[in-house]
Order: structure tokens, then sequence, then C-alpha cells
């Protein structure tokens, strides 16, 4: 039952993480969670109709896409609901635009679906020329290559487009949500919370079953591990010197890892970690031997890292 | 008409800096014969200051190549470029804190000490007859006038190409498209080193491309530091419709499974986290 109209004024990105298809099969608990973590974060969140009906209780009305056509394929209008009884109370008001259309449809959003590839036309202009034109806001919904889409939709943002879709992370051939999120954050959008990424990652890996790729972008776990001696004296001199945000910023932190490229500032950075004081043994000698065990073993483990002290201060001593 | 673009492969330079990856000597020369067949145009083959094992490889490379370039990393100090000539390549490339971030709180010198210390390091490369490139490190977070001071610099002392290097992977295709229009008067070939911080190392290097550029860093399968770098397989596979390599690439898909068995043992064991175990 329709109860009121109200003039849209949306988060400018839509996550549509929940509109794919695992989400169906997940417990509803691990569901809310996610739909919460995504609140969180800043965004729209837009949902098939059967969840909405899952969620019902813990919706937020304002932020919050009903797909009345239920399935990625065919999201159909949308809908908010009343969080007190899940009734809609504006309904069918998006509708799909082509990007060169004359005109765009009398509807209060416009989804306008497109293709990655065109990434690789006059992109800018087509946006520009559809902007000047269009008379309603219009959310883009790029599909493709994750990498291009995401590229495109960070692109129609800046240039002044009303909203873009998303998804976590880059699933579904859809623009990354959390690259979305730090970028238009490290252009100084408002309202975009990227400290609530990680539980939003957790809760999507339960809800999908998959696991967070580990480097990758913005919330994989290996990120921000760090070994080479140049980045490792810069990031102790200046913790934004080699990072584009603070691991803190995404609910990470900086893991220094010995390896061959490691340098004296990292040895002892480490050393001083275990309370040990650089000058009592020969740091450039240490910092050799690390090299020279990380280029046969990789990363350097915290037990031979130990033995090769010992070996040192022994050197020292003898 | 886009000009062609030329490929210089850093996996064992900056892919190797994903912490606790670890090449052993075997594995970078299979990966430089499986490039140099392909047609890719220049291998950045390490940083020859980090010792002796590094300046060995590279020579081997020198002597088994047939048309890849051999590209040594160096610093800006002249003791760098001194190790990168043992290593005998054909070009030393120059990497210079461009940033005044970097420059003032890293380095903890000035614009006037980058000039004069990169004209050195250029100098004493060309006076050896090395080909020289530089490297604007964290480019896309430098002031562009001084960007454009240090291109003319080095075009004066003789170097061959300068490569815009977005160290901590926050260009925007756009923002990269206006960084490499700006640097388009600086009178010499420009480069793009993107990472992936942003999920957007690949589309900010093609848009870098439509705007000008004519040389691409790209690793095998996008690994380096942190989210990692352009990944030369979805560099050519996206740009396709857009972009020509030059030279081309001879089959780039059984380029990708070849370097996927040379590079696979040492991948999975960063990947397993199993510090300690001996390499291959």
């Amino acid at each position: 039952m329709l109860k009121r109209k109200k003039p849209l004024c949306l988060p400018r990105l839509t996550d549509v993480t929940l509109m794919a298809a695992p989400a169906a099969h997940a417990a509803a608990d691990d569901v809310r969670r996610l739909y919460l973590a995504l609140l969180e974060i800043g965004v729209m969140v837009q949902l098939p109709a059967h969840l909405a009906q899952t969620l019902c209780g813990c919706l937020a009305p304002e932020r919050t896409l009903i797909a009345a056509g239920g399935s990625e394929a065919d999201p159909g209008g949308f809908a908010g609901i009343l969080s007190d009884s899940c009734r809609p109370w504006q309904t069918s008001v998006m509708k799909e635009c082509a990007l060169d259309a004359q005109t765009p449809p009398a509807a209060d959003l416009c989804r306008l679906s497109v293709d990655a590839g065109l990434f690789l036309t006059d992109y800018e202009a087509r946006f520009a020329r559809f902007l000047r034109r269009a008379a309603k806001p219009a959310m883009l919904c790029a599909r493709g290559e994750a990498q291009l889409a995401t590229a495109l939709s960070v692109s129609y943002l800046l240039q002044g487009g009303a909203a873009a879709a998303a998804c976590l992370p880059g699933a579904g051939s859809r623009a990354s949500l959390e690259a979305m999120v730090m970028a238009l954050t490290l252009h100084g959008e408002p309202g975009l919370n990227p400290h609530a990424l990680p539980v939003a990652a957790a809760a999507w890996e339960t809800v999908s079953g998959q696991s967070i790729p580990a480097h990758q972008p913005v919330l994989g776990p290996r990120i921000f591990d760090v070994s080479s001696g140049v980045h490792v004296n810069g990031l102790l001199k200046d913790a934004g010197s080699y990072e584009p945000f603070s691991p803190e910023t995404v609910g990470r932190a900086r893991r220094i890892v010995l390896d061959q490229h490691s340098g004296q500032s990292a040895v002892a950075a480490r050393l001083l970690a275990l309370g040990i004081a650089a000058d009592t043994l020969s740091l450039p000698l240490l910092t050799r031997r690390v090299r020279d065990r990380g280029r046969a073993c990789g990363e350097v483990s915290a037990e031979a890292f130990a033995a090769l002290v010992r070996q040192a201060q022994q050197s020292v001593c003898a | 008409m886009m000009p062609a673009v030329t490929l210089t492969d850093t996996t064992l330079r900056d892919g190797e800096q994903r912490p606790g990856l670890c090449f052993p000597p075997a594995v970078k020369l299979r990966l430089m014969r499986a490039l140099d067949a392909a047609g890719v145009a220049r291998l950045d083959a390490g940083i020859p200051a980090a010792g002796k094992p590094v300046k060995d490889v590279m020579r081997r490379m020198m002597a088994e190549r047939q048309q890849i370039r051999i590209s040594a990393w160096s610093r800006m100090r002249l003791s760098d470029i001194r190790d990168a000539m043992d290593a005998e390549p054909d070009i030393i490339h120059i990497s210079v804190p461009a940033s005044d971030r970097l420059i003032t709180r890293v380095l903890q010198e000035d614009r006037a000490f980058v000039e004069t210390t990169l004209a050195h390091c250029i100098g004493l490369a060309r006076e050896h007859g090395y080909a020289v490139t530089v490297g604007l490190q964290d480019a896309s977070r430098a002031d562009t006038a001084f960007l454009l001071r240090l291109c003319a610099a080095a075009r004066a002392l003789g170097a061959e190409a300068i490569k815009l290097a977005d160290t901590v992977g926050i260009l925007t295709p756009p923002q990269a498209r206006a960084l490499t229009l700006a640097m388009a008067g600086g009178g010499l070939p420009l480069g793009i080193h993107t990472h992936n911080d942003l999920g957007m190392a690949v589309p900010v290097a093609i848009e870098a491309v439509r705007a000008g550029v004519t040389q691409v860093d790209v690793t095998c399968f996008g690994i380096g530091e942190r989210a990692g770098n352009c990944d030369l397989f979805s560099f050519v596979e996206y740009g396709a419709p857009v972009l020509t390599l030059s030279p081309p690439l001879r089959d780039a898909r059984a380029l990708k499974e070849r370097v996927s068995d040379i590079l696979y043992p040492a991948l999975r064991r960063q990947a397993d986290g199993e510090p300690g175990k001996e390499a291959d």
C-alpha cells in the first residue's frame, strides 16, 4: 500500500552485493549482519524483495532499494520500506535509461546499465552529454571486467553522476564497492565510513562462502605487509609515504616482513620490537644475513630471525 | 591514431617486492627467456645495489637475451649507479623522489638537492655510455611544475624517457589523463607505472596511453607490493580494442600459460606463507 512520495536524496554509492545469488541461500542472521555492515559504510543497499521480508525489523527505509524484479538480471523498479510494517512507501520509480537516449524516461531514478567496455570509448564526453540532458538522477550500473567497471563508475561519479552501483569485492563483474569507497573518500566524498569495510567483508565471506584474496585492493589481509628496504625506511619516517591510506583506515595493521629486500631500518625495527638494542650487534652484518636467508627462503620467520640475532650477538662477543 | 605502446615487465623488480616472494635465479632467467621470445620490449630485471646475486643474474640475462632490453633499477645515488653499471645492463633506470612529501619527509632534503643529484647520477651513467630512463616517484602527488623541471633536466642530460610513477596507487583515470597531458610538454617519451591500490591499475594505464603515454610498466599477473601492479595480461586483453603494442606481443595466451608454469611454485610458496622453507 502506498503511503507517500518523497523526493529522492540518496547516498551516491549503492551496494548490490545482496542481489547476487549466494545471498538467497545464506542464513538469515548472516544476511542481516552483512546488510547492517553495508549500511554502516554509508551506502545505499539494494535488495531483492524476498530478502526485504527476511530483513523486516532491521530495514533502514531511507537507505534501502527493493528491486521489484527481484533478481540481479531484472531488478525492475524499487520501493522504500516502512520498517514497522514492511509496507512500501514508494514504488516503480526506477527505469532503465540508455546512455545516448535523447529523452530520459520519466522516473525518480534512472538506471543506466552499461557494459564496462564503454571505458574504451570516449566515455567522459558521453557521460557529460548524458548529464546535461538528464532531468532526473541516474544510477550507473557497469558490468564487465571489474577493474574497468570500477574505473567507469568512479569517473562517472567524479563527473557529477548521481549514483553508481557496486558490489563486494567486485563480484559478479561489478564495480568493486571497497575500491570505490576508498577512491571517493580520497576525493573528499562525505558520508562514507571505510572503517566499516572489514566487518562487511567478513560478513560477505560468511554469506558467499568465499575468501577475500590476500592481495585484494583495500581489503586483502596482506596488502599492508611491507619488506622493501626503501619503503620500510620511508614508512618509519612518514606513515603516508608509501601507502595510499593508513592500514587502520580499513581495520588492518601494517606488518614489516623480513626477506631478501629488507634493509637496516626494518631489521632495527624488528630488534626494537624484541627489546634488543641495535648497538649490541653489527646491524649491517645481521641485515646481510637476513637478506641471504630471504633469498633462500622467502619470508624470514621469527624463529629464523632469532637464530640470526643470536649468531650476530655471538660474533660481537667472539 | 593512438601511438604504439612499449611494455616494460617489472615482475622481477617491483613484482618481487611482494613481501616474502623470492624468485630463484633459474626462475628469473626462464621468465626473461619467455618474455623475450614473446616480444616484450624491456625487462626491469632488478636492483643491482641489492648485491652480487642480482648483478650476476642480470649479466647472464645480458649474455642470453635476444631482443629484450635489460634495465637496472637504481635509486638516485651515485653508489647505486656504480652498482648498476657492474651489472652491465642496456638501460639504467634512475628512480627520483619527486613529490615534496618524499623529498622533505623521507629523503629529508629539498628540491634543489634532487635536481643536483639527479644531474650527477644521469651524468655518471651517460659518461659510461649507458642509456638512461628516469622514474618520477610519487608523481601522482607531486607538483607538476617540478615534474616538468626534472623532465627538462633529464632531457638536457640525455635521458631517453620519463616514467610517471603512481607510487601509492591513487590515480583515477581522469587524473591519469590530466597528468599525462600536463607532462606532454616535457619533450621526452612518457611512461606510466601504476599500482592497484584502488583496483584500477589497468584502466589507469590504458587511460594514460590514450592521453599520450607510450611506455607502460606491467607485471605478470599484477603481482607486486600491497595490491600489486598493472597486470600484463589484463592490460593486453582489456586494451586490445584500442592499443597497439610495439613490438606486438606474440601469442599472449601461450605466454600466460608459460609464465604461470614458471612462477607458480614461488607464488604458491609466498601465498601459503611458509617462511623458512627452502626455495627451489
